[in-house]
Formats: C-alpha cells, structure tokens, sequence
C-alpha cells in the first residue's frame, strides 16, 4: 500500500493536479477570509468555510478523476491486478494520496485563525473545530469521487458526473423545499429509485436475478410501509434529500456545535464509498 | 514451477477457454501458440492474477494464485502485449514503484534496479519519460518491470511470461533470451 501511496503522490507533485487543487482552495478560502474576516471585520473563521465550500464541488472532481479511470484507459490497472498487492491496498494507497494533497492547503488555512486572532476576538474552539469538519467532509467528497472514477475509463465522464453529483448535494437542501413533502409523492419517488438501484444493480454485478430480487423486496417493503403506517411517507422526501447532504451538516459546527453524529457519518461516507470502490475495481477481474 | 489445472473461462456464455490443464518446469522457456481468438491472452491472463477463472486452479511455485495471491504474485513477472506502462514517468521511477510493490526495499531495491537497467540495456533512457521513448525502448522497461525481483534468483523459482508481438524489435528479444525465462508467442 506504500509503493501505491509514494506511487501516487510522486505523480500529483509532479504534475499540475496537487497544485491546482491547492491553489483554487486557497484562493477561494482567502478571497472568503477578505470578504469577512477583514473587510466586514467579521471574527467568525468558520464562515469563511463555509463560504468556501463551494469549491468542492468542482475541485474535487477535478482531483479525482484520474484515479481509477486513468489506469483503466492506459491499461495500467492490469499490471497493479499482476501485482502482490490487494485491491483494498491499492485503493487505500490512492485515496491516502489524495487526503494528503488536500491536507497541504488545508494546513496553510489552518494558521489564519491564529494570524486573525492577534487583531481580534476569534473563538478558536469553533475555527479550529470547523476545519476538522471541513477536513472530513472533504475527505468523504473525495471517497465519493474515487468512487465515481472507478465506474469508467473516461476522465472527463468522471470529472462530470461527479461535479453533477456534488452540485446536486450542494443544493440538496433547497431542493427539497420544492419536492413533493406528500405522502403519494414520497411513495413514487422511492418506487423510481428502487428501479434504478434494481438497473444499477444488474449493471454492476450482471446478475438479473439478483436485481430483480433487490428491487422486489424494497418496493414490497414499500408497500408494506404504505399499508401499515401511511403517516411514515409524509414529508419523508424533504426528509431524505436533507439527510443526504453533506454540506448540510457542516452548518453545525458553523454554530459552535461540535456534532460527532455528523463526523460518524462522514466516517460512514467515507467506508461505503471506498468498499463500493473496491469492488469496482475486482469486477473487472470478473468479466 | 507452473501448474495448471482444468482451467475454465465463460465470458457470459462465451467458452474461451475450455477445462485447460498442463505444467511448465523450472529452468525451462516455453512458447505458447495458437491462432487468433484460440484463448492464450485469457489464459495468460488468468495465470497471472488479472481475470478470476470460472473454474479450475492455477498454482505457481507451490502456491495457489487463488488462495495465496501474495506469494505467489512475488513469483510472477507480467509483460502483456501492450506493456502497462505510466507515461507521466521515467523508467527509473516506475521500476521503483513495481519493485517497492513487489516487496523491494532500500539497498536491495536500488540494486536489483540497476541490475535490470543493465540487463534490458536502458541505462541511456532512465531519466527520460516513458512517453517520449521509442516503441522498442518502451518494450524493455516493460520486460525490466517483469524481471524485477527475479534476475537475482535464476537458481531458484523464475516465471516470466512475455507476450511479444510480431512487430515487436527482433533485437529487443536478446536480452530476453539471455536469462533463463518463460516466453510466449503470439500468432499461429
């Protein structure tokens, strides 16, 4: 898992990615860190944070997606499958590279609340509590786009998707006001998810029967619910395009809060999407 | 030591390779032909790591590659048709990287690196990037990858397979043959 990890890091230093990456997070938290910490005089770091945070949604992607889509085109993948190294090790070793190029910048920005607390009244707890957050929710940002890189060969397919993906989750919240919060409008919506997990499924894994199976049980499992307690699907769209957010949480720890049900799910994030990960990469030694 | 037993492969319900069995002995260079489609890239495939059978079982120097992945991948050196080669890098760095993989470290990885630039003859083009190598040259850092953590242990254990194309550089495969190695063929 080393060689993969110095592997990986020799080329993001080397090459432009490590330090665009770097560069647009800086810039953008610097620019946030102009807007409130010195023109309004605002001492909060952490809206500085959560100003910045947009910028993950397209610099992640653009991070990540040479991860596991590049090997594939350049038929490199065959010779890390050659060699005496597990899948979990290799996508372990890449996704540690990638934490570490976001901990360069994400270091830099974590003096400037010392530097801002010489001029003023700055709670460090919340600064310094936010930029943990902002380190995990992050590094679960990039758990998802190793695993988006891995459904394909195609970088640019990779960068799109997971910039759709992200901005989707950005938004999550405000689009949820404007989703049906009815019961009806829950049921169908849940049912087309359960069709495209159940397509997904058999895409993945080739196997008919066992997407049929999946997508059978959870829509019976639907009606079910339906039947029994009908009052659970109320509002239960809102509910889960709210829960899924990642950006959503971090407005905790912008308060003061530090929310350790949010790192755990961040942690949670992180596991589902590096195993997905995983097994994206053994399928293709499955054919 | 190679042993290969009933080996089986379905692409869906393709048979590519049909309850396919037989040994290959230490100390020996073997050539594995057969006409285009007739199964040897799966099959190369499969005893390397790189497809998982749909039956059967391949053992290389006492371990089974399905079970002991580890130890038995330390005793393999894969060079496919197209070399898997990251472009973005020099030779010397991507042998690091393969050697450090294989389990190579400090003074024994700086030497067995140089002894495989010696060997494929690359020492002019170490430093160069791959990208910006002949197609010739690009072959030998592919053939250096493979005999990493082997050139050392002629006595013992070497399996190599090489796929070498027709338009590969009749010249490139002396220093090939030079070292007791397996080599496969491609074409009828």
């Amino acid at each position: 898992m080393t060689a993969v990890l110095k592997h990986e890091l020799r080329s993001y230093f080397h090459s432009f990615t490590a330090y665009v990456f770097g560069a647009f997070l800086l810039a953008i938290v610097g620019f946030g860190a102009m807007l409130y910490n010195l023109q309004a005089a605002v001492s909060n770091f952490e809206y500085v944070l959560s100003f910045g945070s947009i910028v993950f949604v397209v610099i992640v992607p653009i991070l990540t997606m040479r991860v596991i889509a590049e090997e594939r085109k350049q038929k490199t993948d065959q010779l890390l499958y050659s060699l005496p190294i597990t899948t979990t090790q290799v996508i372990l070793g890449k996704y540690l590279a990638l934490l570490a190029v976001y901990l360069i910048p994400l270091a830099v920005i974590s003096i400037y609340p010392l530097i801002f607390a010489q001029f003023g009244d700055v709670y460090l707890p919340t600064s310094y509590g936010s930029l943990v957050a902002i380190f995990i929710m992050g590094a679960a940002l990039v758990a998802l786009g190793v695993f988006i890189s891995s459904l394909t060969d195609n970088q640019g397919l990779a960068a799109g998707i997971g910039i759709a993906v992200i901005l989707f989750n950005y938004y999550s919240v405000s689009l949820s006001e404007y989703v049906s919060s009815t019961a009806a409008g829950t049921v169908i919506a849940l049912g087309v998810l359960v069709l495209a997990l159940g397509a997904l499924i058999r895409y993945l894994t080739r196997n008919e029967y066992l997407a049929y199976a999946v997508a059978f049980v959870l829509l019976a499992a639907i009606c079910i619910t339906g039947f029994v307690d009908p009052e659970a699907f109320e509002g239960l769209l809102p509910n889960i395009m709210r829960q899924l957010s990642l950006f959503e949480r971090f407005n905790t720890f912008v308060s003061g809060v530090f929310d350790l049900t949010a790192i755990v799910y961040y942690l949670s994030v992180i596991v589902f999407f590096l195993f997905l990960s995983v097994q994206s990469l053994e399928k293709r030694r499955y054919h | 030591m190679i042993k290969v037993e009933h080996l089986t492969k379905y692409y869906g319900d393709f048979l590519a390779v049909d309850d396919l069995s037989f040994e290959i002995d230490e100390g020996h260079v073997y050539g594995f032909l057969g006409p285009n489609g007739a199964g040897k890239s799966t099959t190369m495939n499969m005893m390397t790591g790189c497809l998982s059978a749909t039956s059967g079982r391949v053992e290389v120097g006492g371990f089974d590659l399905f079970e002991d992945a580890d130890q038995a991948k330390k005793l393999i050196g894969y060079l496919p048709e197209q070399p898997p080669l990251y472009m973005n890098e020099t030779p010397a760095e991507y042998l690091r990287f393969v050697g450090e993989a294989k389990g190579l470290r400090g003074a024994e990885l700086e030497r067995q690196i140089q002894a495989v630039i010696e060997q494929v003859r690359i020492a002019e083009v170490k430093n160069r990037r791959i990208s910006a190598l002949s197609k010739g040259y690009k072959q030998r850092v592919g053939i250096a990858q493979a005999l990493l953590e082997l050139t050392l242990k002629r006595a013992s254990l070497e399996d190599i397979f090489l796929e070498l194309t027709e338009n590969g550089d009749p010249a490139d495969q002396t220093p090939a043959g030079e070292t007791t190695e397996e080599q496969e063929g491609e074409g009828a």
